[in-house]
């Protein structure tokens, strides 16, 4: 019972979030539309009939019925721009976004905390200036323009590794700075200070009371970063030529590619839905494992 | 010190743009493009022949502005939501995550095109841009509001807001006065980070001509210069407004750290 | 090296024999949306079209004239009504089966099949006409048409001979026989195409079977930002189409070949929305209608500044619908309209518009604004834009000049008509006027400022429209000429479509390519891709 009760939220917010896909692309202007259109070789029923194929007259939920139908069968489609199937767009490019941004996500996470632990706990003003500097100029750099140097610079290195690089350069800017913050306030917790006060090693103090206070924040930060790191990915595979999820969804956005903007979204609120999942729940038992170990 | 000084002077600079750049934004001076730094031209010209510091300072003034709002408006709405769903329960928590993911997921690109489909063609161009920039604070919110609220349930369940709640105090009472001070600063850290961010995000929406429109400067439509790097390579002065933006952006967050550190 | 800069290549064709092998590598902007060269519509699925497709005859570049390709002979009956085409006997696919004239017959009959969406297709259909396609013997092949369709040959070069085996390939382009120089080896979505030699390609040279080359890598790139640096890194061998900032850049390189090759036949244009069913105000809609309105702001753009600043010069003022580089269809007593704002308030005043403190306003006192839109993400198109905005502001017009991505562009242009003016490209690959019969023709449903007309709207409407059918079927191309510079003749004076500039086409070779020849027309730097080589000593 428990568990269909934990499942129902996310599954019905899935739903929710295609039925919602659907409306906008359906309803967003040019929708229906082909760049082939204006070839002025066209006769007047041959136009009728392309626009014809680009199923204007469907409804937005005969639209979104018809995708859960074919869900249900394990069939996500057909491209309209890529005249493939989404199943197939999907499962390449998204092994190449996968492999590209997913570690770099957490490397930015993991080692923008280490840096605000390291700062905070260690009383490093020059580290801490460096780091925040730092933090603001990546913020303020267009994550496209870096790739683009990199790709000039790094020549011949693999775009992968370039998109990895620059993804995990934004995460860490971005969670640098909440996460000092969130230290911050854990460190002024009463149990903290008393701790402190007593003489307790400044590393035990750490890992088994800051960072115990600060873990919700702190796995929720990461959690956020999964799809700040997809956007930034739409830009920078782009510029990379890397055919990777996030290049995808920049062409079917101009494409008005339906299917497959459906599919994208599905997976990327399957993927967001799990991480956070998975931060939740770390955050409560993590604490509760190290109550145990420690009583 | 430095910091409210440095702001104050790039401040001015960007409301005195009219006195320190007389010929304003837009003229052109047809014979004289992609001249470089002169007495005549500070920060030399574009492509068109239009003088780079009047627009790079009329353009401060409106990224600021409207960046600026987008992310106060964002910020306050993270806060808001994170507190609540902090403090008032386990709906509300969960209603507030539902919400979020939706936010985070959603190709919401395609609301901010409706948006401008449904804006009639004879809208003057600020209005347009201000309607996406509040479109974006509405729908930026969400990475901040998760944080938000786990640090709010963290410190729902600390000492000193257990004996608050012993001795009695309410919930506004609890946001108020144990954990509004606490996440304050977390708040202000979201703001420095979604300020450059909308920046950013105006040059990308110009390439789907959801921009700024000329000839009314902005620094997204600046930077979408940067792209051709052949061009900035010849032509370094052209990074001034992401300079610019980088010292802003160094002296709001030294005010914010020095602000948090008084008040512990 | 300076850019070189050539007007036309003519005599350069066949230089020295090449040197046999080696890889060409080039970029295209997408992936192709097919493989199936009767389907195609865009313009990557044209590059692998053009490179694997064996055309019956093909238009060539230097000579502006059609060549044998698989057919060694044809001929048009004096009436224009009847093709006949002779097979060459040694034709074959790339596995080696003989492309016959049932080949032949069977791609027209699958191509005019209603079912097929082919803008190929309606270019034979002129007129709603039936074609009779006939294949009488192994090598001849006959289409008849019901009426005459002037200019017929030029159409055969875009359709590539297919048999049932190669559209029944489609879906995996590896497997499909071509008939052309190459043929696909490999695809890799969204990273790049291997093709390598066609075996059994038809043209020799010192009894060798061409190309020269035993393969192109084509690289799918979205996005041209580091094209220009991968040239110079020699990643990439030749750039089709340069933009005019980097030209310069690369003129100044040593390593590599830049070429201005002249006048394309793309140009950039302007026109009022004169839809009578659009949501605009009924005293805009007047000022859209009024011929000196059109005039006038033709007369107030500074035509020669949009050619220097946008395009760095490797642009010109566009006179007409046609430009210089047509040399057939050119009307060359057509120039550009003077920069001349004094005469645009002359004509503006003459239709009642008055200015009042400095801004333009109609005989009721509306002020005369109007917004242009145009695509967003083209910076050339948005500085256009920028200049024109501020050549209108001295004559008392105030322009707001609004950017969309392009599906928002293309439903307000042919489906809302919620616009008032737009700002857009014309790309043509084809020379014949008859390849632009639906955007003159006043029915036609690519009829810029009023597509689809049930009746033509003016007087010269009407008369285009005559002259236009007229050329379609006039078999003599004098008289077609004749009626077709008195199209342009008075598309110059009623000014439907303000022709802004044209475009030059600016093109890059790289140290390795050999017998490289540049030509105006797509596809620029590759048109005689059976003839290029890798020189010696560049693997």
């Amino acid at each position: 019972m428990r568990f269909l009760r934990a499942i129902t939220g996310p599954i019905v917010t899935m739903l929710i979030g295609g039925l919602l896909t659907v409306w906008l692309v359906r309803q967003a202007p040019g929708y229906g539309t082909d760049p082939a259109e204006l070839d002025g070789r066209w006769s007047a029923e041959s136009l009728a009939a392309l626009r014809a194929n680009h199923q204007n007259h469907l409804t937005v939920w005969r639209l979104y019925t018809g995708y859960l139908k074919g869900l249900a069968r394990g069939d996500l489609g057909t491209s309209l721009a890529w005249n493939r199937p989404v199943a197939q767009l999907l499962g390449e490019r998204g092994w190449v976004t996968l492999r590209s941004s997913g570690l770099a996500v957490f490397l930015g996470w993991a080692s923008a905390v280490v840096v605000a632990l390291t700062y905070r706990f260690r009383a490093l003003p020059f580290v801490s200036g460096v780091s925040r500097s730092s933090a603001s100029a990546l913020l303020c750099l267009p994550s496209p323009a870096v790739a683009l140097l990199l790709c000039i610079v790094l020549r011949p290195a693999l775009p992968q590794l370039i998109a990895a690089v620059v993804t995990g350069l934004a995460i860490f800017a971005r969670v640098l700075l909440p996460s000092s913050a969130v230290l911050s306030a854990s460190e002024s917790e009463p149990h903290v200070l008393q701790a402190r006060a007593r003489g307790v090693h400044s590393i035990r103090l750490v890992i088994w009371h800051v960072l115990r206070c600060a873990a919700p924040a702190l796995l929720s930060l990461l959690a956020a970063s999964v799809p700040v790191a997809f956007g930034i990915a739409v830009p920078v595979e782009t510029v990379c030529n890397l055919p990777g999820a996030g290049q995808l969804a920049w062409l079917a956005a101009e494409k008005r590619d339906l299917p497959v903007l459906t599919g994208l979204t599905f997976a990327l609120m399957a993927v967001t839905l799990l991480s956070t999942s998975l931060a939740k729940a770390w955050s409560i038992t993590g604490p509760e494992l190290a109550e145990g170990r420690t009583a | 010190m430095a910091a409210a000084i440095g702001l104050s002077i790039l401040a001015a600079c960007s409301f005195a743009a009219g006195w320190i750049c007389p010929s304003g934004y837009a003229a052109q001076f047809r014979d004289a493009p992609a001249v470089a730094p002169c007495a005549r031209f500070p920060l030399g010209t574009d492509e068109l022949g239009r003088d780079l510091l009047a627009r790079t300072l009329y353009g401060m003034r409106l990224s600021f502005l409207l960046a600026g709002s987008a992310a106060l408006v964002s910020s306050a709405i993270a806060g808001l939501a994170g507190i609540a769903a902090g403090v008032l329960g386990k709906v509300f928590e969960q209603s507030l995550e539902a919400c979020s993911n939706l936010l985070m997921s959603l190709p919401w690109l395609f609301l901010l095109l409706l948006a401008r489909a449904l804006m009639p063609l004879g809208m003057p161009a600020e209005t347009s841009v201000l309607v996406t920039f509040l479109l974006l604070a509405l729908l930026g919110w969400a990475p901040a509001a998760r944080v938000v609220g786990a640090s709010a349930q963290s410190l729902r369940q600390s000492g000193f807001t257990l004996r608050a709640r012993a001795e009695g105090a309410g919930n506004w009472r609890l946001i108020w006065h144990q954990l509004w001070p606490n996440l304050r600063p977390l708040i202000a850290t979201q703001f420095l980070v979604l300020l450059p961010g909308f920046i950013l995000s105006e040059a990308t929406l110009s390439f789907l001509g959801l921009g700024v429109g000329e000839p009314l400067p902005s620094w997204g439509g600046l930077f979408r210069n940067l792209e051709d790097y052949s061009a900035v390579a010849e032509q370094p002065w052209r990074v001034a407004p992401l300079v610019l933006m980088f010292l802003t952006v160094a002296c709001l967050q030294s005010l914010s750290s020095e602000a948090s550190q008084r008040k512990t | 090296m300076k850019g070189v800069s050539l007007v036309l290549l003519t005599a350069l064709q066949l230089s020295a024999a090449g040197h046999w092998g080696g890889e060409l590598r080039f970029a295209i902007y997408s992936d192709p949306k097919t493989f199936n060269p009767l389907l195609v519509t865009e313009q990557s699925a044209g590059v692998v079209r053009y490179l694997t497709g064996g055309m019956l005859i093909r238009w060539n570049h230097a000579t502006q004239a059609m060549d044998p390709e698989l057919a060694q002979s044809w001929r048009v009956s004096p009436d224009g009504r009847e093709i006949r085409f002779e097979l060459r006997p040694d034709a074959r696919f790339s596995d080696g089966a003989p492309v016959t004239a049932q080949d032949a017959a069977f791609t027209f009959h699958t191509l005019l099949d209603p079912k097929t969406p082919s803008p190929d297709a309606d270019a034979f259909r002129l007129g709603g006409q039936q074609v009779t396609v006939e294949a009488p013997s192994e090598r001849v092949l006959v289409l008849k048409f019901a009426q005459p369709i002037a200019g017929v040959e030029r159409l055969f070069g875009f359709i590539a001979i297919v048999s049932q085996r190669t559209l029944q390939s489609a879906a995996d382009p590896s497997r499909m026989p071509t008939a052309g120089p190459f043929h696909v080896a490999e695809y890799q979505p969204g990273a790049e195409i291997s093709l390598v030699r066609n075996p059994y390609y038809w043209k020799t040279v010192d009894g060798r079977r061409l190309p020269y080359l035993d393969g192109i890598r084509l690289k799918i790139r979205q996005d041209r930002a580091l094209e220009v640096n991968d040239l110079l890194s020699g990643e990439l061998d030749l750039i089709d189409s340069v933009d005019p900032k980097a030209f310069a850049r690369l003129a100044n390189k040593g390593s590599v070949t830049a070429i201005d090759a002249g006048p394309s036949l793309d140009s950039e244009q302007l026109w009022f929305n004169q839809n009578p069913s659009a949501p605009l105000a009924d005293y805009r809609k007047a000022w859209f209608h009024s011929p000196e309105f059109r005039r006038a702001i033709s007369l107030a753009i500074h035509r020669d500044d949009l050619a220097r600043l946008v395009f760095d010069a490797h642009a010109q003022p566009a006179a007409a619908i046609v430009p210089a580089s047509n040399r057939a269809w050119n009307n060359p007593a057509l120039k550009p309209p003077p920069f001349d704002p004094n005469a645009a308030q002359k004509l503006l005043f003459s239709a009642g518009f008055r200015l009042d403190k400095g801004e333009l306003r109609d005989t009721a006192k509306h002020p005369v604004q109007f917004s242009i839109i145009t695509n967003a993400g083209s910076s050339s198109r948005e500085r256009l834009g920028v200049l024109i905005q501020q050549d209108l502001e001295r004559i008392g017009i105030h322009v707001r000049l609004i950017t969309l991505d392009f599906p928002s562009l293309i439903e307000r242009i042919t489906r809302t008509f919620d616009y008032e003016a737009c700002l857009l490209g014309m790309v043509n690959d084809d020379l014949d006027p008859n390849s632009q019969m639906n955007v003159w023709l006043s029915s036609g449903p690519s009829h810029l400022w009023y597509p689809g007309e049930k009746t033509p709207a003016t007087e010269w409407e009407a008369e285009i429209d005559k002259l236009m059918v007229q050329q379609s079927r006039e078999t003599k191309t004098a008289l077609r000429k004749k009626a077709f510079d008195r199209v342009q003749e008075i598309v110059a004076e009623q000014v439907p479509v303000i022709f802004l500039v044209g475009k030059h086409s600016l093109c890059a070779y790289g140290p390795r390519v050999g017998n490289a020849s540049a030509s105006p027309f797509f596809p620029q730097t590759f048109w005689n891709i059976d003839q290029l080589y890798i020189r010696a000593g560049h693997p």
